[in-house]
Formats: structure tokens, sequence, C-alpha cells
């Protein structure tokens, strides 16, 4: 089914290191200076829009080569012609943007990608392929046109297409957007999966995800590193930082919080300094990620 | 040799082979879907529609130059499928499909220009069939007495012709689409060159146009005589064409194997230049020089055998002074 690339990462390799990446559009800066290493496991890139977060992603898919500085996937090096065909034969990338074709079935699309995977056993191939659909619960609709399919099925196609032939190293471009919960958890658990056996780089809006999936959390922004680290570690910056508050006058932000507003109990929340009255809380990588998005608290 | 460096062959080896494979699964898959697709049966439609809208054609030589005509709705429905096929990483609105995956540009497109096999294949068998057809008929008329023949069969270089004609559509299809993010335009170009080819394509058979023309016709027309001329003062084996309301002339009509051959040269060449544009690379450069090779030899062999008639008013064969 799969065919195995003569070049392999070298035992004991990292799955991805980044030294000092810099990549330019023109006179934007996108990702400035980035260091990354993973060896293994669900690495989440947190960050806000326009943060370089698809650029350093797309970096790591082999399809866009860095200004600056180097990348190393699975100990091999993406300059190179051979060693960037190795890689992308143990690689699984979700683009933000799939380009799935509007007249194939989700079948025939995901087969479509498989043979563009190498996948030339023809058995074999459709075998993988089921496989893959029924990992997204896509099989249902298998044989309607892409163009039919709402845009969570659509993405789920795309994810489908993504861990054909279970690659060592996923890329996944914000993998989770347009997914109802139900197979946000479903995605979850093939995540897991996938990361206890190789690694899994994913970049996500959602810091619940992160939380729940994540063993190493990135934060961009600006195109560089803001934190890096477990998320309990990012979670744990805002410590001091949450408060509690019975008492709220309409929707007034005190001065030196970063963020307040009624929670579902009816109580402000409160990030940043202390409102007078207001009780200290537990904090949640939310406000971990909130406090570093403001430049709130220094990250190591 | 070392063990190392064997051992290091043989995976190089192996991998190129894997490459290759999967190009021609790609390849494979493409087939299929042309298969499944609309385009093919289209354009055989339309190559049924033209063939029996000629038949009833009656002066001397228009069933038999009507030929290569039948396979213009077939060469553009190739195109059609070519763009479709090699347009599908770039489209206006979509970003590339599975982008990290191990097949790139390059072996994409030369799967994709595997893949229009079908068309190549459907023009050969329809070359055969529509040949047989007219050979267990007897053959077509050509010429007028005394020198006339109803048993005319096409030669072998005009017989293959279609095949190199619909092959090229194909490559420039695939090339049109892999070149352009918008196909609305092109796609259109492709139906406006298909629809002169088709309709007009008595406007193309000249000399020199007909040596550089996509549709080259035969018998070709050389003059003969003035009007007023004894058709039987004319060689006995010449087949003549009667003056009509074009020509005001006693033309002799022939067909010549090796303009016929040599146009077929040509068309593999464009076909050649199309494929670097589909492939690029150093593979495409290979295929761009060994393209302008092949298009020259076509064009020299078809202007040897005018004997190099560059202009209309000119004074080789096939031109009327």
């Amino acid at each position: 089914m799969t065919n195995y690339a003569s070049l392999r990462a070298p035992s004991g390799a990292l799955a991805v290191t980044v030294d000092a990446v810099r990549k330019r559009f023109g006179s934007t800066i996108a990702v400035d200076a980035v260091d990354l290493r993973a060896s293994g496991g669900v690495i989440g890139l947190l960050g806000p829009n326009g943060a370089g977060k698809t650029t350093l992603l797309r970096m790591l898919a082999t399809v866009l080569e860095p200004d600056e500085g180097s990348i190393s996937l699975l100990g091999l090096d993406p300059r190179r012609a051979d060693e960037r065909l190795a890689i992308r034969r143990q690689l699984g990338y979700l683009p933000q943007e799939p380009g799935l074709y509007q007249g194939f079935s989700a079948f025939d699309l995901v087969d479509y990608v498989a043979v563009l995977k190498e996948h030339t056993d023809r058995g074999a191939r459709r075998q993988e392929v089921r496989r893959a659909l029924a990992l997204f619960g896509i099989t249902d609709v298998m044989h309607k046109k892409i163009r039919t399919l709402s845009g969570g099925t659509r993405k789920r196609v795309a994810l489908a297409a993504a861990v054909l032939g279970n690659p060592t190293l996923l890329v996944l471009d914000e993998p989770a957007a347009g997914l109802d919960p139900e197979h946000r958890l479903q995605l979850r658990s093939v995540l897991s999966d996938a990361g206890s056996r190789g690694t899994v780089v994913v970049s996500t809006h959602h810091t619940a995800e992160a939380a729940a999936l994540c063993q190493q959390v990135v934060v961009l922004i600006d195109g560089r590193v803001r934190f890096c680290g477990a998320p309990s570690e990012l979670a744990a910056l805002a410590t001091g930082r949450v408060w509690i508050d019975d008492a709220h006058d309409g929707n007034s932000r005190p001065a030196g919080t970063v963020q307040s507003w009624i929670t579902a109990e009816g109580h402000v929340r409160h990030i940043g300094d202390p409102p007078q009255g207001a009780e200290l809380a537990d904090p949640t990588i939310d406000d971990g990620y909130l406090l570093v998005t403001h430049a709130e608290v220094v990250t190591p | 040799m070392t063990a190392a460096a064997l051992t290091s062959m043989t995976a190089a080896d192996a991998e190129r082979s894997a490459d290759r494979q999967a190009v021609y699964v790609l390849a494979q898959t493409e087939a299929r879907r042309h298969l499944k697709g609309v385009a093919l049966w289209f354009g055989l439609l339309g190559m049924a529609f033209t063939g029996l809208s000629g038949r009833g054609s009656d002066w001397q030589g228009a069933v038999y130059e009507s030929f290569p005509l039948l396979f213009v709705p077939l060469a553009a429905a190739t195109f059609l499928a070519g763009v479709r096929s090699g347009g599908r990483d770039r489209r206006s609105d979509l970003p590339c499909l599975a982008e990290g995956a191990p097949l790139d540009a390059t072996a994409r497109a030369t799967g994709r220009l595997l893949g229009m096999a079908p068309f190549v294949v459907a023009t050969t068998l329809a070359v055969v069939a529509v040949e047989a057809g007219i050979r267990i008929e007897g053959g077509h008329w050509i010429g007028e007495s005394p020198g006339r023949t109803d048993s005319a069969v096409h030669t072998l270089p005009e017989l293959v012709q279609p095949i190199a004609f619909v092959a090229l559509a194909a490559v420039a299809g695939i090339a049109a689409g892999r070149a352009f993010r918008r196909h609305g335009p092109i796609t259109v170009l492709g139906m406006i060159v298909g629809f002169m080819m088709w309709s007009v394509w008595w406007a193309f058979q000249f000399m020199p146009i007909a040596v550089f023309a996509l549709v080259q016709t035969a018998p070709i027309r050389e003059y003969a005589g003035p009007p007023g001329s004894d058709p039987d003062s004319f060689p006995a084996d010449w087949l003549l064409a009667r003056p009509d309301e074009y020509t005001h002339a006693w033309m002799r009509v022939y067909v010549d194997q090796w303009l016929s051959a040599g146009h077929v040269v040509y068309l593999l060449g464009l076909a050649a230049l199309f494929t670097a544009a589909a492939v690029r690379g150093s593979r495409g450069r290979r295929w761009l020089l060994a393209g302008l090779a092949v298009v020259a030899i076509g064009i020299i062999v078809q202007l040897a055998a005018t004997g190099f008639a560059l202009t209309p008013g000119g004074t080789g064969p096939g031109q009327q002074p």
C-alpha cells in the first residue's frame, strides 16, 4: 500500500526542528525568528488572525521555504528534493482551504489524494480510503459530490484525506473550524491517537481545544513565538490575574483589566488587575492566552 | 563499487520506480474519469454528426477531404477535457489539492497527460472504423472525367493525422489548464479555434497556410490550365477538378503522402511543445528542444513536398500563377 521511502528519519531525531526561521511576503514579516522543537505528541499553535500560524504550517508541510533559518522534519532537510520527497511520504497536511475538487464524490476525492500520496495498489488503497472516511464518519455520504456537502462535512473529507496512510507527521491548519461539537470530539480522538504514534502540529483558535488535546502549545503573535509550553503552564501565567466580582454595573470594564465579561452564573470575570471587592479565581488557558496576546505577561 | 553504494542505488531506483508507478496509477485514475465523463462521448457524437452531414456533398473529392474534419469535434472535446484535468490544481477560486503530497506538479501533469489516452485510443479506433467503412463501400470519388476514380482510399499519413491532431488537443488542454487560473476564456478560445477548423476549414487550405494549419485536407489542388482547356489535353494519369464558381481554372488534384506525413510530424512537434508547457522544469526544457526540432522537420518536409511554395502567388505545385 504505502511506498516506503529509503530516506527515513534518523532514530532519535526530533520530528520537528525549527531554527530562527523567518518568512516575508513583500514588506510583511509573516514569521520572524521562530524556534520550535517537537518530538511526538500533539502541538497546538495558538494566535490571533495574521499571527503567522498558516505560514509556519505551510513551511512545516514543505510547501513553502523559509527565507532565513532552517527547518528539519523527521530528521530530514526539506530544501533537498530527495529528502523533501521522503518527508512528504510520511506527511499528512490539511491546509486552511483544502481545495477539494467540487465535481468529485467524497470517496473519489480521498481516493485521488491517496494516489497523489503514492498508494498504488488499488485494493489496499480503497480499503485505506474507506478506513479514513470511517474515522470521520463520512461513509454514509461518501458517494455524494463535494459540492453538495455541507462545510463541516467537506472539512471532514479533507481531514480524511490528510490522515491517509497514518502519517508520521500531521500538519493541520484549523482542523476543528466548522465542525460541530460531536465531530470536534471525534477529531480529538483521531488526533490524540495520531499523536501517540507520531507528531501532530495543529493550529487552532479554540484554546479549549488546545487545552484538551495538546501536550505543548505555542502562542504566535506578529510572527513571533510569545509562549511555548504545556497548556497548564499557559493557564498558570494568569495565576493571580483572574477575578470574580458579584457586583457589576452594566458593561463597564474597570481600569487595569484586559477583559471583563459576565459569566453564565451572572458573575463578572475580570482578567488583569483586581477590581475593588473582587475575589481571586482559578485561571484557565483562555485567561493565560488573553494575557499573552495583550502582552500582559512576560513569557520565558 | 561498495555495498553501501549498491544499496543506495537500489533504494534510489526503488524510489524512482514508486514515483513512476504512482504517475501511472494517476493516469489510470484520470483515464477512468474521462471514460465516465461526458466530453469523450459528446466528441464522438459530434464526430458522427459531422460524418453524416458531410455525406451529401456532391463535388469531386468532397467526402474524401472531409475525413480529417470528422475529428474536429472530438479534438475540441478533448481540449476541454484536458483543460479540466490539467487545471485541477489551478482554479481561480481554489488552492492546490494535497499540496504536501509526494506527487509534485510535474508528476501530476505527467499523469494527467497520460490520462488523456482514452481520447487518443478512441480516435484511433474511430479512424480504423471509418476507413474500414470507406474501404468496404469501395472508396471515394476524386477527379472529373476523363481522369476520375471512385475508389480512392486514404493513405497512411492521412489516417494518422486525426490521431496526431487529437493528441495535440489533449496536450494543449493539459498545458492550458495548468497555465491559466481562469478556465472560462481559454475554453472559449478553444471552442473558437475548434469551430474555425470545423466550419471554415477551407480558408486554411492554400499554400503555405495549409502547412501550418491544424487541419490539413487532401487532395490538394494544383493549377492545371485555363477554363477553356480541353481536359483530354492533360496527362491521362492526372485527376482533375473542373472550373467552378470558386476556382476559375482546371486544377490537378492529388494526394501527396510526403505533405501529409510532414504535417503529422508538425502536429507531433506542436504536441511536444505543449508537453513542455505542461510538465515544465528540466524535463520541460528537453521537450521544448525536441518539439522545436520536430516542428522544424515537419515544416521543412511539407515545404519540400510543395516545392517550397511560400506564397499563394508563387510558382510551386498547388499554386495558381
